[in-house]
């Protein structure tokens, strides 16, 4: 029987250690929560055109708060 | 309580919170934690279309927006409305976002507390103390005798 080559053994551990780091740090999703008045609550993402508006309006927020 | 101090008193209890704004609900600002008012006054203005924004966006639920947190990839940008006054926040990704909407509605209470007034020492009259005993004793031997 042919033993796995050491470049497929580097190829499976590269995969493994992509997959682990992805798995601990997933990417955050942009989007927006509404609460309003009595207690209720609305979620608004980038798949949504309202939801895009309010992320570039809060990207210009935090861009207002940060630049110098 | 005055805008400035309780802003100040933000950010001393609330290390979630970059930078913070108040502001009235078409842009002008009361107070902020940024060092310039030209940089405020822009957060303010974002902060207001953003927030006429959310209004638009839940027009359909026709209940008026209180509260808004927009989760951005690196900051969440955070909006707390009470009336007319409106506190605008940014904070480090992934905010305790309980904690950071419960510290931006107190900052928003402590300014609508009215002042404390000294209070007003009223005076009141001062109660006649009853005759003693010596005084009533001359004025009964002066009665006496003058009867006599």
């Amino acid at each position: 029987m042919r033993r796995p080559s050491w470049l497929l053994l580097l190829l499976l551990a590269a995969g493994a250690a992509a997959a682990f780091y992805r798995l601990r740090n997933p990417r955050r999703r942009e989007m927006v929560d509404l609460y309003f008045d009595d207690g209720s609550l609305a979620t608004y993402g980038e798949d949504d055109p309202d939801g895009v508006s309010m992320l570039t309006l809060a990207r210009a927020v935090r861009h207002a708060a940060s630049s110098r | 309580m005055d805008p400035e101090q309780s802003l100040a008193d933000l950010k001393q209890i609330s290390a979630q919170v970059d930078e913070a704004v108040i502001f009235r609900q078409e842009g002008t600002v009361v107070a902020s934690t940024l060092e310039t008012s030209d940089r405020a006054a822009g957060m303010a203005t974002a902060a207001a279309r953003l927030l006429e924004a959310a209004k638009q966006a839940g027009a359909d639920e026709e209940k008026p927006v209180v509260q808004l947190e927009a989760r951005l990839a690196d900051a969440s940008v955070v909006i707390v409305r009470e009336g007319e006054t409106v506190i605008a926040a940014t904070t480090a990704a992934a905010p305790t976002i309980g904690l950071v909407m419960y510290d931006l509605r107190t900052c928003l209470g402590a300014l609508a507390e009215p002042k404390q007034k000294p209070k007003k020492t009223e005076q009141k009259p001062k109660k006649k103390k009853p005759a003693g005993r010596k005084e009533a004793k001359e004025a009964k031997e002066e009665n006496g005798g003058a009867a006599a």
